[in-house]
């Protein structure tokens, strides 16, 4: 249980991807201009990056640590990643068009989603400060990428929060688009350094 | 010749791809808080960048147009492989400050972007030309960006403490958003500060020859 | 479409060529990855270069433990200039956490010279880790005795986790123990058999004895969030506690005022002797406080560590009284009381 706080917490609130690691920056300031296509992109995301861990961290620890080929993890890594959202994107557009229409173009653009890449490299490595004393297992990872994709929908609708309310002003022409956009993210970031008192 | 100036040009600065285009950001803002491992990081793209251009741009005519977006993820991935192994080997003090982020250049926008913009329309040696601009492009800005954070943010150069006096924040993502914002939009006054000079100066120009004309 | 249609057609000749860009890919990563193999020793060499400022030469020496504080996890004698660097894992940090670092035992003339340097590995749990700095460290640097031991409330400057410094010298301090000890100088722990120490920090407890009462000046360790105290405690012959003063309140952020008060100023315990002391707690010492006791006050870390030390004072007095002196050497006595 301890664990599980713990894990939820850091992923979400404490280590968040985009305010604490800067991992899947190029969607957060890309797509983050309306509340409707931040909120589907970080859906997205999640999902992506729960079923990569759920392939990739497997194939990881039970292939290509005991076949000594660790070396071809980044290789191994997007090949999975990129043939998954391709796959994924085929299938919701076979069973769910509104759901593909609402979802589908974000998908294309998650392969190359440092997030992805991201979690999966993340899990393999060293996590015991996000587990305490429990040993890495796939159950830990999946639920890691799970949380680490919610704290990154999180911000990513506080964001496009914030920019829906900036466009109503006009500024000028060198500070429009990505200049405000970084700022105003400097201070989602200040704002989530507040969670950095969270000790558990 | 001037084709290859305007390659350049293009890469360094009317295309920069920091500044202008706002690609590889992650590496970007979770690096620039040093300013050894922000140029680190700048140099290893820069030449990965080249290579894969020169690597694709050989193989432009072989890929099949269906297959190619996989293929150049195979090859990046592979010279990202061999980037790490290197850096590992040879240079482990910047193996580890790159951290994640190392392996994270397969996704890297700018690499991508290159080689499916220009490297598979290109000849060779404009594709090289073309790696190594943005590649520098991408060092010298990195380089500036991790040079303000770290003056301010830790008090030190290079990892050489200068000044005791720091503004922590400045040294961690907030700040680094912060700086990047700002170096931006410093970079897009200027840039068009220059446009605006150029276009007064032709409209000038153009008056005078019509004057002459008329006179 | 027919076998021979597929092999002529377009999805042929792209499969073909991923798949050649492929296994090209996978050989030459092969092959790199075999030449620019970082072996465990050149691994080793880094991590050891990292803490040592410098490449040297070492020689791994079999470990031992001598000191209750702290693990010795490894040990390697210097070729260079013959100090030793030992990792050591010292107990007593934030909420039970350890902090395991790396040392390094300056060797002078045969003997421990000092501390040169102590830089931090790994720790557990300790949130305020980055608080100790190159200044605190600075502390173990300098002049040092023989049998000298740090504490982190001497020589070192505050930096807000004094628990993690607590583990840090309890490191260091297990680790002169230990090369102390290969030089053949093993530092006898005299509490070491004595009962109720589980939560005494045996190497910092002192005495003094007389033939009618013995003084501990008892240094207990950390527990959970309470941090170590000081307290003096006297025991008369008959084992009858007749003093007990905390002079270091160990309580963390706030929690010395949820203290018993009969604990705090230590009339709980003056007059009861180890029967009476255990009956605190309803005969024992351990933390399943008996619902509804009034020591149940919101720091019971604290008021649980207190009653320890009283309950090691009351159960180990005895052995501590000096021997009352044969007639011979009663002139020698007297003398000394005088």
């Amino acid at each position: 249980m301890g664990t599980l706080i713990a894990i939820v917490l850091s992923a979400v609130l404490t280590n968040n991807f985009i305010t604490a690691k800067t991992y899947g920056i190029c969607p957060f300031l890309g797509v983050s201009k309306k509340t409707s296509s931040a909120t589907g992109m970080g859906i997205a995301v999640t999902l992506v990056m729960v079923l990569a861990t759920l392939v990739t961290y497997p194939i990881y620890t039970y292939v290509m640590v005991p076949l000594k080929i660790e070396f071809l993890e980044i290789i191994f890594f997007i090949f999975i990643i990129a043939s998954l959202v391709q796959m994924l994107e085929k299938i919701i557009q076979k069973l769910s068009p509104s759901l593909y229409g609402a979802m589908g173009i974000y998908l294309p653009l998650i392969t190359t989603n440092c997030a992805v890449l991201g979690v999966t490299e993340l899990v393999i490595g060293d996590m015991s400060s996000y587990l305490g004393g429990a040993s890495m297992n796939i159950g830990w990872a999946v639920l890691y990428a799970l949380f680490a994709g919610l704290g990154f929908t999180l911000v990513m609708i506080i964001m496009s929060g914030m920019r829906e309310k900036l466009n109503c002003y006009k500024m000028h022409k060198a500070l429009a688009g990505f200049p405000i956009a970084m700022i105003t993210a400097c201070f989602i970031c200040m704002a989530f350094t507040v969670f950095s008192y969270i000790s558990i | 010749m001037n084709k290859y100036k305007k390659i350049t040009l293009d890469g360094l600065i009317y295309q920069n791809p920091t500044f202008m285009l706002v690609l590889g950001t992650c590496p970007t803002l979770g690096l620039i808080s040093s300013a050894f491992s922000s140029m680190g990081m700048g140099l290893t793209v820069l030449v990965i960048l080249t290579l894969s251009n020169v690597i694709i741009s050989l193989l432009r005519k072989l890929i099949p147009d269906a297959v190619r977006i996989p293929c150049y993820i195979v090859i990046i991935a592979t010279l990202v492989t061999f980037a790490r192994m290197f850096l590992d080997k040879f240079l482990p003090d910047l193996y580890e400050s790159l951290g994640g982020f190392l392996a994270l250049i397969v996704v890297n926008c700018i690499i991508l972007g290159r080689a499916e913009a220009f490297a598979n329309k290109h000849t060779v040696a404009e594709s090289a030309v073309d790696g190594i601009a943005n590649g520098l492009g991408f060092t010298v800005a990195l380089t500036v960006m991790g040079i303000i954070c770290e003056f301010f943010g830790k008090g030190s150069l290079f990892g050489y403490e200068i000044m005791t006096f720091k503004i922590g924040m400045l040294a961690k993502p907030a700040g680094a958003f912060l700086v990047y914002g700002i170096c931006i939009a410093v970079f897009v006054y200027i840039i068009d500060g220059f446009e605006r000079m150029r276009r007064v100066k032709a409209n000038k120009l153009a008056r005078e020859n019509l004057l002459k004309e008329a006179a | 479409m027919t076998v021979k249609e597929f092999f002529k057609g377009k999805a042929f000749k792209c499969i073909i060529a991923l798949l050649c860009v492929l296994l090209i890919s996978g050989i030459f990563l092969t092959i790199m990855n075999s030449l620019l193999a970082v072996t465990d020793q050149e691994r080793f060499d880094r991590a050891i270069k990292k803490i040592y400022g410098k490449a040297v030469k070492t020689e791994a020496v079999a470990v031992a433990d001598y000191n209750s504080n702290a693990t010795i996890e490894e040990a390697y004698k210097i070729k260079d200039d013959g100090n030793y660097l030992v990792k050591a894992t010292g107990k007593g940090g934030f909420d039970n956490g350890t902090v395991t670092c790396w040392i390094v035992v300056k060797v002078n003339k045969g003997a421990v010279g000092g501390i040169e340097k102590v830089v931090i590995d790994s720790n557990s749990g300790q949130s305020y880790i980055s608080y100790i700095n190159d200044k605190f460290m600075a502390g173990f640097y300098g002049d040092y005795t023989a049998g000298q031991y740090f504490n982190p409330n001497e020589g070192f400057i505050k930096t807000g986790a004094t628990r993690s410094a607590t583990a840090i010298c309890n490191a260091v301090n297990a680790a002169l123990d230990y090369v102390n000890a290969l030089f053949g100088n093993v530092t006898v722990d005299i509490y070491e058999d004595c009962s109720y120490i589980e939560n005494i920090d045996t190497r910092n407890t002192s005495h003094e004895a007389t033939e009618e009462q013995v003084t501990f000046h008892i240094k207990t360790k950390g527990y959970g969030n309470a941090a170590e105290f000081s307290i003096d405690v006297t025991v008369d012959k008959n084992g009858v506690i007749t003093a007990y003063a905390i002079t270091t309140d160990g309580s963390t952020a706030g929690y010395g005022k949820n203290m018993h008060p009969a604990i705090k100023d230590g009339t709980m315990f003056v007059g009861k002797n180890l029967e009476g002391v255990l009956g605190i707690l309803g005969g024992g010492v351990d933390l399943d406080y008996p619902s509804g006791s009034d020591i149940n006050t919101g720091a019971t870390q604290s008021n649980y560590l207190c009653i320890n030390a009283a309950a090691f004072a009351a159960a180990n007095y005895e052995q501590f009284l000096t021997v009352e002196e044969t007639p011979d050497d009663n002139e020698e006595g007297g003398n000394e009381n005088e």
